[in-house]
């Protein structure tokens, strides 16, 4: 069957730092005016020249260093690139030996990373544009798979209209893109009439789903209202709604500030596994992918755990319970659950025991190839044709022809984009 | 004005006085054009007033999507880099492209399995005018809108309402840009005064100290005007040449300076700049301005180094001379000072941020004072 096929990664990026705030890289740098000066000065070509001069130095006083460099020399010459196109092209060299290929596209709405802060960046209606022109282009119109961004927080926007307005053979968007880390929750009431139109015409949705990665930057009053934080939930009689609730009203109450003042932290309540169960209830056929499978840190914190009962989590108690082994409940508790390998890959441990895993669960039906172009790159074996690599070597054929051929097409096949 | 003052000590003090200041605004208006060079500020700022043009939050922003369209692509030095001008013809002319474009229909074609244009306006007015009226409903939307209305009540001619539309965008964007041009000489004032602070703290240069020293020092004062005088009467030559910079007149006339003394090799920062234009070196094809501006920056230094100014970081200057010093202070003279060293560094910051082409003025008008009560010199081959 997947002679047929094309070979599919099912998770990528190609917004550039045009399309991201300029206060951005306060997810690395806590101190505003700095991360926006970084980030003024990462864009600059000189800074470029400066890197590789660096990059040549290391050469011989330190090879293993001088891979890091390069590692996010890397990273930053594709994050600063021109145009979405320039990226696209970039990631699309590394699939060419392989055959008929297609790549997922993910645009992101990244507005509203921090209430209080403004930024010259282009929003999200200009980044979905840009990739509504790429996809008439005749150049990529087979390669590309775009899926489109939504946030219950966009302004004057019907969310309704704009991802019917989008999902539909003449604009060329597949499916949906929602990251909660940003700060708000999946079952969010705003989102409703988004679940039950996807649910009902089979519309894949694509979810960030690990503990890590960005996150809302604002602070956390700015987000909780001071506590006075009012959840409006789809499906409040949801079995998973009480220990949400009481997730949330947890954090809330939490006397540590270093938890409370640590955005990454706090934000796994907005991303947390259990959040789509509200959903799911209500709409069961909904297919959504949890990408990641939760991330490897998770996923080598799940096998420790196994071995030893005893091995504490990072986190405060009510911010913990695994989310590899969350993931793998969902997959197998509802049939449209996806998970993808995504940013995992570039774990080798991860890797092995997720190999081991599937190669005897029934899930793998529902696993995905992925690789998160490009935010990888700064892994140490994170560049796409290196990704491919690992994913072409440590997977049998049979696995390889479903996660890259037949699962990603029962994945994206819907009512609308069949 | 009488004889004894124009050859005054304190005349020839202030001479020397300016001609430091005028060589250190010189290196950081040069400092200043390089740090320019770096971050693209005026392609940046074009970016930034052109995204918002059209920002109101909700629609897509057209001004953006110009950066994509292969008029203004063609513009760029490089993929990476913004282009620094766009004229108001060129931005008019895509701006009505875009919006029309966006008006434009498409359907899935099933036969060739990909997404085709469907039959469009083909009076590009009219496209205009419907790609506004797709937008959402906001006062850009209206502005707009109105523009549209105001170009068909002057005319109904399909040829006449385009360049009267045309002429209206054109004088939106000029508008605009006028006020980019207040915020950049603005920008720049700010980013001279930071310079100017960071080299008269890298370079030690107290001006108070260094005012009494040149007017307790005749032999060093006496020196440094010959090269004043030098200077000026450079500068007086280039000011003939109208077809270059301020900025680059003074350069010149402190290129052409002779000191008559060897350069020396033990200022930091002009080790620094000498290593950066070795970098700079590297990508001379892509950036010959900036290795030039680099290259000015490194001849006023080694000026700077030639002349025996006392500044620096020196056991002579202080703060060092502090701690040097054999006689001992009290304990509010040390605060003292310490306080005249700060006012000392603040006075030159403020001097030499008000830019080379001011310096070089009022050092060439002290060199024509002083002269003006001269005795002329008495030619013995006569």
């Amino acid at each position: 069957m997947s002679d047929h096929l094309p070979f599919s990664n099912a998770h990528s990026h190609i917004f550039t730092s045009q399309h991201a705030p300029d206060y951005f890289l306060r997810t690395a740098i806590k101190n505003d005016w700095l991360a926006r000066q970084i980030d003024k000065m990462v864009k600059k070509d000189g800074t470029r020249t400066a890197l590789k001069s660096v990059d040549w130095i290391l050469k011989f006083f330190s090879p293993n260093y001088r891979n890091t460099v390069r590692r996010y020399i890397e990273f930053v010459q594709i994050g600063t690139s021109a145009t979405q196109e320039d990226v696209f092209n970039m990631e699309s060299r590394a699939y060419m030996r392989l055959g008929d290929y297609r790549i997922v596209v993910l645009t992101q709405v990244l507005d509203y990373l921090d209430y209080n802060s403004t930024s010259n960046h282009k929003k999200i209606q200009t980044q979905v544009q840009e990739i509504i022109e790429l996809k008439r282009n005749e150049l990529y119109h087979d390669k590309l798979i775009p899926f489109l961004g939504i946030d219950p927080r966009m302004q004057g926007i019907d969310l309704l209209q704009w991802v019917t307005s989008h999902i539909n053979k003449d604009v060329g968007f597949y499916g949906i893109k929602i990251y909660p880390a940003y700060g708000f929750f999946p079952f969010d009431v705003r989102l409703d009439p988004v679940w039950k139109w996807a649910a009902e015409n089979d519309v894949p949705v694509m979810t960030h789903a690990t503990r890590g990665g960005s996150f809302y930057l604002g602070t956390f009053d700015s987000i909780m209202n001071q506590g006075g934080f009012r959840i409006q939930s789809l499906n409040p009689n949801s079995s998973a709604m009480p220990r949400i609730l009481n997730r949330i009203s947890q954090l809330v109450n939490e006397s540590d500030k270093s938890v409370k003042k640590n955005n990454e932290t706090w934000c796994n309540v907005f991303g947390h596994p259990d959040n789509y169960i509200p959903v799911l209830e209500k709409y069961p056929s909904l297919k959504i992918c949890l990408a990641h499978l939760g991330g490897a840190n998770e996923v080598k914190l799940s096998a420790a755990q196994q071995l030893n009962p005893a091995t504490k989590t990072p986190y405060p108690g009510y911010l913990g319970g695994n989310w590899y082994t969350a993931i793998l409940d969902l997959m197998t508790n509802f049939p449209n659950v996806y998970s993808d390998i995504s940013y995992t890959l570039s774990d080798k441990d991860a890797m092995n025991i997720i190999t081991t895993y599937f190669n005897n669960s029934p899930l793998i039906d529902k696993l995905l190839y992925g690789t998160d172009f490009y935010l990888t790159q700064q892994e140490t074996t994170g560049d796409e044709p290196g990704l491919i690599n690992i994913f072409l070597k440590d997977f049998s054929e049979a696995q390889i022809s479903k996660l890259a051929y037949v699962n990603p097409d029962n994945y994206l096949r819907s009512a609308i984009q069949v | 004005m009488s004889s004894a003052l124009l050859n005054s000590s304190l005349l020839q003090t202030l001479l020397c006085l300016v001609l430091c200041f005028a060589l250190l605004s010189l290196l950081v208006s040069t400092l200043a054009e390089i740090v320019n060079s770096y971050y693209n500020e005026r392609g940046a700022q074009l970016y930034k007033i052109i995204s918002r043009l059209f920002d109101d939050n909700i629609n897509i922003n057209f001004g953006q999507l110009l950066y994509n369209h292969p008029m203004i692509t063609s513009l760029r030095k490089n993929i990476n880099s913004l282009p620094q001008y766009i004229s108001d013809t060129m931005f008019s002319q895509v701006i009505i492209e875009i919006i029309g474009n966006y008006s434009r229909n498409y359907s899935f074609d099933e036969t060739a399995g990909a997404i085709k244009l469907a039959s469009s306006n083909a009076d590009i007015f009219e496209r205009f005018k419907e790609g506004v009226s797709k937008m959402h409903y906001t006062p850009l939307k209206l502005m707009l809108m109105n523009m549209a209305d105001r170009t068909e009540s002057l005319s109904k001619d399909e040829h006449d309402r385009l360049a009267i539309l045309e002429s209206q965008i054109q004088h939106w964007y000029n508008d605009q840009m006028d006020r980019t041009s207040g915020w950049f000489k603005d920008l720049m004032r700010k980013r001279l005064r930071w310079i100017a602070f960071v080299v008269a703290i890298t370079l030690n240069v107290d001006a108070i100290h260094l005012f009494s020293t040149l007017y307790t020092n005749p032999a060093l004062r006496s020196d440094i005007t010959a090269i004043a005088e030098q200077v000026a009467d450079n500068y007086e030559k280039q000011k003939a040449d109208t077809t270059i910079t301020a900025l680059q007149r003074a350069y010149n006339a402190a290129a052409a300076a002779e000191t008559g003394k060897p350069t020396p090799d033990t200022n930091v920062l002009n080790r620094l700049i000498q290593k950066a234009t070795q970098v700079e070196q590297m990508k001379t094809q892509q950036d010959s301005a900036r290795l030039a501006l680099l290259k000015s920056a490194d001849t006023t230094l080694n000026l700077i180094g030639e002349i025996n100014f006392p500044i620096g970081w020196t056991k002579r200057t202080p703060p060092i001379l502090f701690f040097t010093h054999t006689s001992h202070y009290s304990a509010w003279a040390c605060i003292w000072q310490v306080l005249l060293y700060i006012i000392g560094l603040l006075i030159t910051a403020f001097s030499i941020s008000v830019g080379a082409p001011f310096w070089f003025d009022v050092l060439l008008k002290l060199v024509n004072v002083r002269r003006a009560g001269k005795k002329p010199t008495t030619n013995t081959s006569n």
